[in-house]
């Protein structure tokens, strides 16, 4: 899934972004979403570059230091 | 002249057998008689989950552990465990994250507590802790058992012997190393460090007063002798706790290719590490969700009685309601199980 819609993305500017095209699962353009529920997002949305990411036990939170982005769960 | 001929124990004899030995004669199976069963056919695993319940429940109760973790160090581990995301010696290894800070881990905490749950483990991706982190989970674990009242394990690999003493004088009360797979099977996994390194910091908990939480990873092409033999080396450490998890292939890791175990060879399984491990307490782990899917339930009635809630540590976990639900479902209780068995 490359853009959850639950997800909530944080730019450096402060704006949400849900039109992210690239897989957080795969961290390619072409994939149709391959993130399953059980996992965190792996990749960017925008560059597909890995992402740093904090897992606790009730949610999520990842960072692109190349985009400045960081996405968590709801 | 007559010929004798000796036919293969049924079914129900392997199970009266094991039976009679664990509730009657009260005395651990061997690897013989584990063998045996491994091989009961498909049909008869309701029957050994049967068992394996009824021998947790005899030797346990009917109380059910959860627990929290949380991975407070996450990946750039030096070790090359093969099934693990958080190495760094992969090609698509997960990209560092320090220590967290101490707010970060008592709200991790807290939110574990707000589940109802008696324990929380902070884990650490490193081969051992160095001194500066066995400072600073020396400074968490009272920390987070003044502002939760958990019960704090920690899992930060390997100990010296002076290590496993202050952890222990600190208050942590249990230590999590798992042997993870039988000795044979372990230089296909790792290579970094030894299995005996694993077994000799398990025998170095226990000496030091903690108690011993010491997991399995199953589907990772081991056969099943060495699950036996796994079973075998478990029942000679004698661990407090068995956390058991199956393979969860991760992407950009050596074990990325292999499948999942099918869901009634998991229970097949949690049923032989109830029966081999009569008293412990043994936790669903990792992977259950996308191992066993709908049949979560059959497990909790085939000799778990312990659980992880919440999320794992770099994986997500069904949502807390859904096992609380559960386990309410099953009329089991929540509670602690340290130092009642």
């Amino acid at each position: 899934m490359s853009s959850s819609p639950e997800d909530v993305r944080v730019s450096q500017q402060g704006a949400t972004d849900h039109a992210e095209a690239i897989c957080t699962g795969c961290g390619t353009a072409e994939c149709g979403g391959c993130r399953s529920d059980y996992d965190a997002p792996r990749h960017c949305p925008r560059c597909g570059r890995l992402l740093r990411t904090k897992v606790h036990p009730a949610g999520w939170a990842a960072e692109c230091r190349r985009c400045d982005l960081e996405i968590r769960s709801p | 002249m007559t010929t004798s001929t000796r036919t293969a124990p049924t079914a129900r004899e392997l199970l009266r057998a094991a039976e009679n030995a664990l509730l009657d004669e009260r005395r651990d199976l061997d690897a013989a008689e584990l063998t045996a069963l491994s091989t009961l056919p498909d049909d008869q695993i309701p029957a050994l989950g049967a068992l394996a319940h009824q021998v947790r429940l005899d030797r346990c109760g009917p109380a059910v552990e959860i627990e929290g973790i949380l991975s407070a160090k996450t990946g750039g581990c030096p070790e090359d465990c093969h099934f693990c995301s958080q190495s760094s010696q992969f090609d698509e290894s997960m990209p560092a994250t320090p220590f967290l800070d101490t707010d970060e881990v008592v709200a991790a905490a807290r939110e574990t507590a707000e589940t109802g749950a008696t324990e929380f483990c902070i884990v650490l991706a490193i081969r051992g802790p160095d001194e500066r982190t066995v400072d600073r989970i020396l400074g968490l674990v009272p920390l987070i058992r003044s502002e939760t009242g958990l019960n704090v394990a920690v899992s930060a690999g390997i100990l010296s012997e002076d290590q496993a003493e202050r952890f222990a004088a600190g208050g942590v009360h249990r230590y999590n190393h798992n042997l993870e797979t039988a000795e044979s099977f372990f230089p296909n996994i790792a290579t970094t460090h030894t299995w005996a390194e694993r077994y000799n910091t398990c025998k170095m908990v226990k000496q030091n007063g903690m108690e011993l939480c010491c997991g399995a990873l199953l589907g990772m092409g081991e056969t099943v002798h060495q699950r036996i033999e796994l079973l075998t080396q478990l029942q000679s450490l004698a661990p407090t706790e068995v956390p058991l998890n199956f393979l969860n292939p991760r992407p950009g890791t050596p074990l990325q290719i292999r499948k999942p175990i099918k869901p009634l060879e998991a229970l097949r399984w949690i049923a032989l590490f109830r029966l081999a491990l009569p008293e412990v307490i043994l936790r669903y782990a990792g992977g259950r969700e996308i191992t066993l899917g709908e049949l979560q339930a059959m497990g909790m009635t085939a000799g778990v009685n312990a659980l992880i809630i919440g999320n794992y540590l770099t994986t997500l976990g069904r949502s807390p309601e859904e096992d609380l639900q559960m386990l309410e479902d099953l009329k089991m209780p929540v509670g602690a199980l340290t130092g009642v068995l």
